[in-house]
């Protein structure tokens, strides 16, 4: 086990470790310079390149930042002058969090819920509607989906708020397009896995020893047929994340997305830099403690060496 | 009995050339069976069928009408504009057939348009994708050693992050435009097909035709040719029907944050990041777009349903 940690711990530091230093060579090499507008005067120009450390040489400008990086400084948002890119996320993070939270805890309930119903009714009209509710919610674009349910609920029948995030009320719309392609794939994994736990010998053993239905439903089927969702959380909450981007800035939720896309538009570098390298940090460590966790409820995963090959 | 000689004991039956013939059921080959079974599947054909009527509107769809995707009008927009029964004209009518868009520029035309550079980068991405995914993998899985462990280790450093965030920083670099989309989208997309392939590769691998080819001393690409990479064909096929989806979707993202095709240049998802700005006033700005790309999606990812099911008929549940 600590051999398996290890490992994961080491790829991770080196995957973080690689994602700095792409974005900020990336992020430098844009041509342009963020202070070359009409309203600078050269002084002025030359004294935010000093303040920003923009004057000196590239090199040197990275190693700065990776060291101001180990102490949790990710720079100075150009377009919010003077405000650190850490209390942007610090102030942005909390929405966000809790968006993607609520959408996490909806797509559970619903998507699992989803897949048991269609498993124990295969091929009955209770699956195909679970199949075409898979299939949709695959198939249609979050924005699309968004924009529609704030069109729909928001200003033709005025029953939701149509943007903001600050009551009940408020969170409903964007929890819902942002868990619904997770309803769907949870739901679409979870009648897989269920049928072949319902197949499976243990199950048989299970009935012919006689206990109940309700109880071989909970503890036997629906218990293991949880745990291959565990293998596909890392990539539902990248999807999550990026699925934020889109619902946060049609709903004009105050977080982490909505500044991400808002950066783009404005060109921040130092407030994109920030937030990629933040949201990095935040997958690579979401992804180890998964991976840690997998390795605990199913031993096979560590002792196996490699889950891909 | 006894009188009976050897020769009317045994009847010869002689061989019926006619029914030597005969074969019950024709041999099929593998590509063959493959798509019997998904064109006896009602859904996937369907899907097709939608899918070649986009594909054809999206050809000719912009010379229908005599608009220009292109060409604004600013002039009668803001004319209509100014008149209540104006307003309500700006939406389809018999000359505008999708109404036109708040430049004044004609929607069917743009509609057709966006589809086409939509489909244009779902294909091309996907299918390039797949080439550098399938070289990768086959490299990767068919040496083995330190260099799958390399290639897997910056595959698994890669695959840590969404590849929209690398998308995202390259389409900064490079700045938006077709061919920048492209490359973005290459650059990462190759992943999964790579690790797909490799894992294949490796089981194919201890086969004994291929211990046979290397004991003929075949010269290693040539095994890989003729043997490994046709005998992946199915999940080859499988994942690019799947990764033609996402890359629709990926540019569709893109051009909701403002950093996909340039002007005048446009795209599906384009018209609806313009759509949803006009959705109070214009709400068909917004919903043709969607409902094409909805339907474009949707009938990609029934092919890629039909096509799993086709290739691997255990994998149907």
């Amino acid at each position: 086990m600590a051999k398996y940690i290890i490992k994961r711990l080491i790829i991770s530091v080196l995957t973080i470790f690689v994602l700095c230093t792409v974005v900020f060579f990336a992020i430098k090499s844009i041509p342009g310079d963020p202070f070359s507008g009409p309203e600078y005067t050269d002084e002025v120009r030359a004294e935010l390149n000093a303040l920003y450390g923009f004057d000196k040489p590239v090199v040197e400008q990275y190693f700065v930042y990776m060291g101001n990086l180990l102490h949790g400084e990710l720079g100075i948002s150009v377009y919010y002058r003077g405000k650190p890119v850490v209390d942007i996320i610090k102030s942005a993070f909390p929405q966000s969090f809790d968006l993607g939270i609520r959408a996490l805890l909806v797509a559970t309930f619903v998507g699992v819920g989803l897949g048991v119903l269609a498993a124990l009714n295969r091929r009955k009209p209770l699956d195909y509607l679970s199949i075409i509710i898979a299939i949709i919610g695959i198939s249609i674009p979050s924005f699309v989906v968004a924009s529609l349910l704030q069109y729909v609920f928001a200003i033709v029948f005025p029953i939701f708020p149509v943007a903001r995030y600050t009551s009940f009320a408020h969170t409903i719309l964007p929890t819902i397009s942002l868990a619904l392609p997770t309803i769907a794939k949870f739901s679409r994994f979870m009648r897989t896995s269920m049928l072949e736990v319902i197949d499976s010998d243990f199950v048989k053993t299970a009935r012919s020893k006689g206990l109940k239905k309700r109880q071989i439903l909970f503890s036997h089927e629906i218990r293991n047929s949880l745990l291959p969702l565990l293998s596909i959380l890392g990539p539902t909450t990248a999807s999550l994340l990026m699925g934020s981007f889109v619902v946060e800035s049609i709903f004009a939720v105050p977080g982490l997305g909505n500044y991400f896309v808002e950066s783009i538009n404005t060109q921040d570098y130092s407030l994109i830099m920030g937030l990629t390298i933040f949201y990095g940090v935040f997958l690579v460590t979401m992804n180890f403690i998964i991976d840690i966790l997998y390795g605990v409820v199913d031993p096979r995963v560590r002792l196996g060496g490699n889950r891909n090959g | 009995m006894a009188d009976l000689t050897k020769q009317e004991l045994y009847e010869h039956v002689g061989a019926d050339t006619a029914q030597a013939e005969h074969i019950a059921k024709p041999q099929l080959s593998y590509a063959r069976d493959v798509a019997r079974r998904f064109f006896s599947n009602r859904i996937a054909v369907l899907s097709v069928a939608v899918l070649a009527l986009i594909a054809i509107m999206a050809v000719i769809g912009p010379f229908m009408t005599s608009y220009d995707y292109r060409t604004t009008d600013v002039a009668a927009v803001s004319e209509k504009l100014a008149s209540e029964a104006g307003r309500a004209a700006l939406g389809p009518d018999a000359e505008h057939w999708f109404g036109v868009d708040s430049l004044g520029r004609d929607l069917w035309a743009r509609v057709w348009m966006g589809t086409r550079y939509s489909l244009l980068i779902g294909f091309a991405a996907a299918l390039v994708q797949a080439i550098i995914g399938v070289l990768i993998g086959c490299v990767s899985g068919y040496f083995g050693g330190m260099v799958d462990v390399i290639i897997m280790r910056a595959v698994d450093i890669m695959d840590a992050i969404p590849y929209l965030i690398y998308v995202i920083i390259i389409m900064m670099v490079l700045g938006s435009g077709f061919l920048p989309i492209l490359l973005a989208l290459t650059l990462t997309g190759w992943l999964s097909m790579a690790r797909l392939v490799r894992g294949q590769i490796l089981a194919l691998k201890s086969e004994d035709y291929i211990l046979a080819a290397r004991n003929l001393d075949t010269f290693p690409v040539r095994i890989m040719l003729r043997h490994l990479i046709p005998n992946c064909m199915g999940i080859i096929i499988v994942s690019l029907s799947m990764a033609i989806p996402n890359a629709i979707f990926s540019e569709a993202f893109l051009s909701f944050l403002g950093i996909g095709l340039s002007a005048p240049l446009t795209s599906l998802g384009q018209l609806i990041s313009t759509g949803i700005q006009e959705m109070r006033n214009y709400p068909y700005q917004l919903i043709i777009p969607s409902a094409v790309i909805s339907l474009l999606m949707l009938s990609l990812q029934l092919i890629g349903d039909g096509l799993r099911d086709a290739v691997d008929p255990k994998l149907r549940k």
